[in-house]
């Protein structure tokens, strides 16, 4: 049940203080405004996200000064006609609104004989600011990553696309938290049904609280039980650019630096922002290089273990009396040794997260090199082993985005255990149940899979942007996410009968 | 959503028939034909693919008059009892095909890579994955083979373009004097390729069902000539009596490929999971059409216990081609005397019939315009660029 906002100055303040009793972070002021200072008015703001009142500067401060130095008579007049050309002002009808509105940051004001409250702008919340994303850098293209505020955050878009088409489509959610979450997308690329399918898992849900764009994720996905991820994760506002260029919707969520992107799909993962600002060539090897990591992550120590326990013809003999030399006297059999390694090399990684700052990296370095050299030369692990466990890390590294990367770290013990127990024949099982996995999983109706199946049932025949990054002259039409009708995102202008002028 | 329509492309269509006419054909015809018909075998498989694309001329026919499901069109000629006999032939014949490839498929795993392990484990294994890929749809089976194609399609041909290196040709000489049967070793190829029947039940899942025939005579043209290729460097490295007498000849003789400047020693156990994912593919294809016989007979809708009843089925009858000598022989003759000629003759009767009945002619008319106008081949790159500005502005 809402209440409503009265005339009565001594009522709000009653029902304002009611809702922030025992609230010491949240600052309440009366005040008398108008040339002979009868006019009661009162200010109540969060301590630390509302500057100093009557800097000059400030909104805030500025309107107050104003409404000092006015007769009472014209007060009202002038709050109704003018307020809201003060920036950022917004009017309240309920106390619950106006709480809300003072929660997001900024300050709200109740005078007395006026029915509505005032939220005013200030400077927000504290956070972070803009700084370089730490999970995607980039050889080439902008150091920008997203910020802890959604309003620094669609700013940062908005900045890289200055078109009045981007949209942001403003919610909340947490029933207690109140959490912003914005959809941006381009109005005349975005398919609709995409548009809505969002929203409405949006709605379908109602949880006490959004502290992270995690949470949203894992709540409006589609397929919960798979460890494939159904929305791309982003901390560069290039990235999220890009998306929404490509038609695709992107999710920022207040507090949280990672944007979430959908649909995507298997080929999205792999690619990166600076596969688009190099030259096509190393674009394109970069990519096939990713794609192998990718698969490579997930099946290396399965794979070693099939063919070093069940299949050892398929090996030259030099290579396997290597093998077999460097696994004599150590104790326990290869699967043993993998795992040993396979835990102890997440360990490190779970260690060098939690440190911080440039312990972490010690970590990594002690770690792999000592602890590694060491199990060695103890006989607990063959040197090949070592390899094959930092040459799969490598791999998993190499994956551009970290929540998919943890997808096929999770399989690869699948596969380590299947072929452990059934050899090759393990390895072609899990492989098949990963592949009938992918090819059911769907992210926003777009298969997984997508562009290497189905493409012609969308009449979308575009497959240059996927194991290769063909050169971008030759890329002129958007992703299959877009809208059907404004597939065209390039066109090359022939001049007829002119000369290059250089 | 957009791609979750319940169709599959021709691509599509057209790759899975290849891997279902591919798979078993390529592992047991070359020892059955080289045993029927000699250096001759290679003239069985061009007349036996050419049988099989009469068939589907025939079938062609039948698709002409079909309006909606193969079940639909059942009822509509022959009324509901004989749909429903014929519906239950299908089903036997899935449920005997999806336990002979089942069967095959544990003996090449313990053929090749497993050769302690269970017989049981392996194959329930296999089932327990046949039923994760049908429980989702035709879709993501679809989907699959789609996307393996050409992983499996380009180290084959390269590992037979090396293997052809080493055929001696003199061995697949003389022909017409070897006295083997013309007539048996083409109808066995024949048999082989009877799966493309699977068009009928193809038709109301197919985005563009006017090219389903063409899709269907590709993939026969595609599996004959792999088959044929196979079956020349078979005979060019093993001759006749070897090709006879080994199992599974193919896999041996990729075994013994060596591929210049080749990492590896043997390349039989990656070999095998060519065949291994082709006759999985056929597998789930007996199975998926099993369980979607029995569901369409049984009104089944939410629930999966007509699958679970298929996949016990498909183990036992597995089993007993495993444990029953006779079981394999028995097959063979149902195949050559029961399900090959009631296959040939089903279309004829339901051709016949439905012209006398005049099945689907107005409404299918009708409908495959509408189909024609819905699946309307998209505008060309030229044609969009032309008709749309950069800002998506303007029809496409």
């Amino acid at each position: 049940m809402s209440t409503i906002i009265s005339a009565s100055l001594e009522q709000n303040i009653n029902a304002f203080s009611l809702l922030f009793n025992d609230c010491a972070d949240i600052k309440k002021r009366r005040m008398k405004l108008g040339k002979e200072l009868k006019t009661e008015c009162f200010i109540a703001y969060v301590e630390v996200a509302v500057g100093n009142m009557i800097l000059e500067n400030s909104v805030l401060g500025k309107l107050l000064n104003t409404l000092w130095e006015m007769p009472e008579d014209q007060i009202f007049v002038y709050l109704r006609e003018n307020a809201f050309g003060i920036s950022d002002v917004t009017e309240y009808e309920t106390m619950e609104e106006a709480a809300i509105g003072m929660l997001t940051g900024d300050a709200i004001f109740f005078i007395d004989g006026y029915d509505r409250a005032l939220k005013i702008k200030d400077k927000g919340y504290p956070n972070m600011g803009v700084k370089e994303p730490q999970s995607e850098k980039s050889t080439r293209g902008s150091n920008e990553g997203f910020a802890e505020s959604i309003k620094v955050n669609t700013a940062l878009i908005r900045k890289r696309l200055r078109t009045p088409k981007v949209k942001v489509r403003e919610s909340f959610a947490g029933r207690r938290s109140h959490t912003n979450v914005d959809l941006v997308y381009m109005e005349d690329l975005v398919r609709p049904d995409l548009l809505a399918a969002i929203e409405q898992r949006l709605e379908d849900f109602e949880i006490d609280g959004v502290l992270d764009s995690g949470i949203v994720e894992q709540l409006a996905e589609g397929s919960w039980l798979s460890p494939f991820p159904q929305f791309q994760t982003t901390q560069r506002p290039d990235r999220a650019a890009m998306a929404i260029l490509e038609g695709r919707i992107v999710l920022l969520t207040d507090n949280s630096p990672v944007a979430l992107i959908l649909p995507t799909g298997y080929n999205s993962f792999i690619q990166t922002a600076d596969d688009y600002y190099t030259r096509w060539e190393i674009a394109s090897f970069t990519r096939i290089l990713r794609y192998i990591a990718s698969f490579l992550a997930m099946t290396l120590p399965g794979l070693y273990l099939a063919v070093s326990n069940f299949h050892t013809q398929i090996l030259p003999t030099d290579l396997l009396l290597s093998f077999a030399a460097a696994r004599q006297g150590v104790p326990f059999p290869a699967v043993v040794e993998i795992l040993i390694m396979e835990l102890a090399f997440e360990l490190l990684r779970e260690a060098g997260v939690r440190i911080p700052g440039a312990l972490g990296n010690t970590i990594g370095i002690v770690g792999g090199l000592i602890i590694g050299q060491a199990a060695v030369d103890a006989n607990i692990v063959s040197p090949i082993v070592v390899i094959i466990v930092a040459l799969t890390a490598l791999c998993s590294f190499t994956i551009p985005n970290e929540e998919f990367a943890t997808a096929f770290r999770i399989l690869k013990f699948l596969f380590i255990l299947l072929c452990a127990y059934l050899g090759f024949f393990g390895f072609l099982l899990s492989l098949l149940a990963v592949l009938i996995h992918l090819s059911h999983l769907e992210s926003f109706g777009i298969p997984y899979l997508m562009p290497f199946v189905g493409p012609d049932l969308n009449h979308y025949d575009d497959e240059r942007d996927t194991f290769l990054r063909l050169p971008l002259s030759w890329m002129k039409r958007r992703p299959i996410y877009t809208m059907e009708n404004a597939r065209v995102r390039l066109r090359i202008k022939k001049r007829e009968g002119k000369k290059n002028v250089l | 959503m957009f791609s979750n329509n319940g169709q599959i492309s021709i691509r599509q269509i057209r790759r899975l028939l290849i891997f279902d006419l591919f798979g078993v054909s390529s592992l047991l015809l070359p020892g059955m034909l080289a045993g029927t018909a000699g250096t001759d075998g290679i003239f069985c498989i061009g007349a036996g693919a050419l049988l099989a694309l009469a068939y589907l001329g025939l079938l062609g026919r039948v698709l002409k008059q079909m309006k909606g499901s193969l079940s639909q069109y059942l009822k509509e000629v022959l009324g509901g009892f004989l749909r429903d006999v014929v519906m239950l032939f299908f089903l036997f014949f899935f449920l005997l095909l999806g336990a002979f490839v089942l069967y095959q498929l544990t003996g090449l795993v313990r053929s090749w890579l497993l050769p302690e392990g269970s017989y049981s484990l392996i194959s329930v294994l296999i089932l327990l994955l046949a039923a994760y890929g049908t429980i989702r749809g035709l879709e993501g089976r679809a989907r699959i083979y789609e996307i393996l194609f050409w992983f499996l399609l380009a180290p084959l041909l390269l590992m037979l373009l090396f293997a052809l290196r080493g055929a001696n040709p003199d061995y697949w000489t003389p022909v017409a004097v070897s006295g083997g049967s013309f007539l048996a070793g083409s109808l066995t190829v024949f048999v082989f390729f009877l799966p493309v029947f699977l068009v009928l039940f193809l038709k109301p899942h197919c985005n563009k069902p006017e090219k389903l025939l063409k899709c269907a005579g590709w993939a026969v043209g595609v599996a004959a000539v792999l088959n044929a290729v196979i079956y020349l460097a078979l005979l060019g490295n093993f001759q006749v009596k070897t090709t006879v007498a080994l199992e599974r000849p193919v896999i041996t003789l990729m075994s013994m490929v060596k591929l210049p400047g080749g990492f590896f020693e043997r390349m039989d156990a990656l070999m095998t999971a060519i065949w291994f994912f082709s006759m999985f593919a056929l597998m789930n294809t007996g199975v998926f059409y099993s369980g979607h016989i029995l569901k369409e007979l049984f009104h089944e809708k939410k629930t999966h216990y007509g699958l679970l009843a298929v996949l016990a089925l498909e183990f036992i009858g597995a089993r007993c081609f495993f444990t029953y000598q006779r079981a394999e022989g028995l097959y063979r003759s149902f195949l050559a005397y029961v399900a090959g000629p009631v296959l040939v003759a089903l279309p004829l009767v339901l051709w016949i019939v439905g012209r006398i009945r005049k099945a689907g002619s107005g409404e299918y008319m009708a409908e495959s315009g509408k189909r024609a106008t819905e699946s309307r081949e998209p505008m060309t790159e030229y044609e969009k660029a032309a008709a749309c500005d950069i800002d998506g502005k303007g029809a496409e």
